[in-house]
């Protein structure tokens, strides 16, 4: 009786820990982070494991005794990345930045240089405030 | 926040829709849904009485709000104002951004041709918050030449420039006449008349004054101004109340403050902070306008 009510507990124990976290990005408590990206090909959510400079993709991710997967929320935003990829130097990501801004509005160079400043603090939005 | 045209701000928030990150076009403030976990850029195209409320937990991050539970909803925001008329005192730390007339329509269809260039966006981006995240989590960087809430703003934005000492250094040029502008407002206003008032009577080391004493220096201040307002001595109480100098009754004259030191270095910083002409020299001898 009460072998089958220990692996009854274990049973619910291991179902519990593998129920799925749902995230929308995560900074995990080993200091790795979750992002929410979508695959170019099949147009999936899924999450971007980042750690120690490297990235690697999947459906799921196993951390800490949980299983993290993208949230059903993120189907609503209309642009994702597909993954990670090199931004040369903040200088050139900035210039990248102003130069789709101008072109995109006709906006002078004084409007793309702050709307480039808000867009790249938007990346900041959980550890800064921003208004 | 955005003013002006209202062609050009729905356009405008449909571009940075495409650069900025788990951006939402949002017609209201919608914290009630559960996208709040997604952490997302709310970029709203029309503000309401929702917005006011919200203000504060929208725009700093700890601050939650009680809807089915505390939730977390802080994120960068974009809001097109329009002629709705915000009250929330929050409102002086946003960014404000005046939508020309003259910005060319961002449609739908330029987004979807610039759909490969977006995709390249976002993914540079990405990597760019992964690899700085830690280094603006600890940044410090500040413009002291800059104050109150201008100040606060290049806080913000410098903290997110890494590496690119440039791009950091211009964040003070962008804040700069939005800092002048506010510093006339400031040094003009109730509150700077009468901590200048306050900071005559300092440098005259007075161990108390009556609040009637405070408001007839205001007056002639105001008068000097121009200005034919009079304060009356309950008013002046209010306006040192929400400054920090609450009045106590001195004696059978009635109401007042003592300036002990600790009092009279307040009223220094408040006296930086509302740009009192004569700090600026100081007076010699003064040790709070040493210490200043
Ligand atoms: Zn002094």
């Amino acid at each position: 009786m009460k072998r089958d009510r220990d692996l009854r507990d274990l049973v619910k124990l291991y179902s519990d820990e593998m129920k799925p976290v749902p995230t929308g990005g995560k900074k995990l408590p080993d200091g790795s982070v979750l992002e929410v990206v979508r695959n170019d090909v099949t147009s999936k959510v899924e999450l971007l494991h980042w750690e120690d400079g490297e990235s690697a993709i999947s459906a799921e991710f196993f951390c800490g005794g949980k299983r993290y997967v993208p949230s059903h929320e993120a189907v609503h935003l209309k642009w994702l990345p597909s993954g990670a990829s090199s931004y040369l130097s903040t200088r050139d990501l900035f210039e990248e930045l102003q130069a789709f801004i101008v072109l995109g509005l006709n906006a002078s160079s004084e409007s793309a240089t702050q709307l480039a400043h808000f867009c790249l603090a938007s990346f900041f939005g959980d550890v800064i405030a921003l208004f | 926040m955005l003013s002006g045209d209202s062609m050009g701000a729905a356009s405008l928030l449909r571009l940075l829709g495409c650069i900025t990150y788990h951006a939402l076009l949002l017609a209201d403030c919608a914290t009630n849904s559960t996208a709040y976990e997604l952490r997302p850029t709310r970029l709203i195209l029309q503000a309401d009485s929702r917005v006011d409320a919200l203000l504060a937990p929208l725009q700093f991050p700890g601050f939650a709000i009680s809807a089915r539970g505390l939730r977390q909803v802080s994120g960068a925001v974009a809001l097109y104002v329009g002629d709705f008329e915000l009250r929330s005192r929050h409102l002086e730390a946003a960014l404000f951004f005046p939508v020309p007339p003259t910005l060319r329509f961002f449609s739908p269809q330029d987004e979807l041709r610039n759909a490969l260039k977006i995709n390249e966006l976002q993914n540079r981006l990405l990597q760019y918050r992964l690899q700085n995240l830690n280094a603006v989590m600890v940044s410090d960087f500040d413009v002291p030449t800059l104050s109150g809430s201008s100040r606060v703003v290049a806080q913000m934005l410098g903290q997110c420039i890494v590496d690119a000492p440039g791009c950091q250094g211009r964040v003070a040029n962008l804040l700069q006449s939005r800092d002048e502008e506010s510093r006339v407002e400031r040094s003009s206003g109730l509150d700077a008349v009468i901590i200048e008032a306050l900071v005559v009577l300092c440098h005259e080391q007075r161990p108390s004054v009556h609040l009637g004493e405070v408001a007839e220096i205001a007056n002639a201040l105001l008068t000097r101004n121009e200005e034919v307002l009079k304060l009356k001595p309950r008013k002046v109480s209010a306006i040192m109340k929400k400054m920090g100098l609450i009045s106590c009754r001195l004696d059978s004259g009635g109401r007042g403050i003592y300036l002990l030191r600790e009092q009279c270095a307040l009223i220094h910083r408040l006296g930086s902070h509302y740009g009192v002409a004569s700090l600026v020299q100081g007076l010699p001898g003064c040790p709070h306008c040493r210490d200043k």
